[in-house]
């Protein structure tokens, strides 16, 4: 379903934190040429490889970008929550979705095109400034991606996605399989099984049916070499 | 107990081939076979295990969970 609501495009533009300091002629071109988009969980946004989709704002719900390999494993990029964008690197450069865009839970979208984004870009410095740090931002993230990826092991990095859920926890989305897991710190979910019951056995965490508890925190940081 | 003590392993039930070695596993026989598919029967009786999800051939099944520090528990 979409939809042009004047009105409601404008507060969800007003609501991101990168473009709090956006003119108000900047402002007002982002909202009126948003469209709203509604999406079920599970359902897909865009696809990698696909032509450019456009910038998507969040309004409501969870948004997940990932990858996924010829074998179909799937890699975790990022999670996104509301008052966050995405997919600027493709309006800005032309190119095709350089990622995957699925509702991990029931979202809400404000989509502005490829072309009239970057018309807005080009004739409104603020917006671009606001652009600009969003990828400053990314490009961090993913520069600990790949921190993690590469120089941490799937123990590590596990114990460090466990920490992170855990000092979360009560935000949305609030449940994790060990699948998603899984696509989240780059292995398969047979692994993820096994650290898991090591580090049960280690006394780090404990099963408690639906609950996983961390019981030694300090031991778990020191696992996830932080 | 609560409904979320309650929780089960949700089944994908595009994935579930209905081959019944879950149903087999199950130590407290609460999963059966119904229209060649995988249901709880029992749902009561699952004590969330996991050896469902292990040993599905398909990965039809999943466990989602919580996770937290045990001082907020």
């Amino acid at each position: 379903m979409s939809a042009k609501s004047p009105d409601r495009a404008r507060e969800v533009v007003l609501s991101v934190p990168y473009f709090a300091h956006l003119d108000t002629s900047a402002m007002e071109a982002v909202a009126s040429s948003a469209i709203r988009r509604d999406y079920a969980k599970g359902a897909v946004v865009f696809l990698e490889g696909d032509p450019c989709a456009g910038l998507h704002v969040i309004e409501k719900g969870r948004v997940k970008l990932y990858k996924v390999s010829v074998e179909g494993r799937e890699q975790v990029v990022k999670l996104l929550g509301p008052g966050e964008f995405f997919n600027e690197v493709a309006v800005l450069d032309g190119g095709p979705n350089p990622i995957s865009a699925m509702a991990a839970l029931d979202a809400t979208l404000w989509v502005v095109g490829c072309a009239a984004m970057r018309h807005l870009v080009s004739s409104h410095p603020s917006l671009a400034t606001a652009i600009i740090e969003n990828l400053a931002a990314s490009s961090r993230e993913l520069l600990s991606l790949v921190e993690d990826l590469s120089l941490r092991t799937v123990s590590a990095r596990l114990a460090k996605s466990l920490l992170a859920r855990a000092e979360t926890a009560g935000e949305a989305p609030p449940r994790t399989s060990q699948q998603e897991m899984a696509a989240q710190v780059g292995t398969v979910r047979e692994m993820v099984g096994r650290v898991l019951r090591t580090f049960e056995d280690e006394g780090l965490i404990r099963f408690d049916r639906h609950r996983i508890l961390i019981l030694d925190r300090e031991g778990l940081e020191k696992e996830a070499m932080i | 107990m609560t409904g979320a003590d309650l929780r089960t392993p949700a089944i994908d039930e595009e994935l579930c081939t209905g081959c019944g070695d879950c149903v087999a596993v199950c130590p407290e026989h609460a999963l059966a076979l119904k229209d060649e598919r995988v249901t709880f029967l029992h749902p009561g009786d699952c004590q969330y295990c996991g050896d469902c999800e292990e040993l599905c051939p398909a990965g039809a099944i999943s466990r989602t969970f919580d996770i937290v520090f045990s001082s907020d528990a």
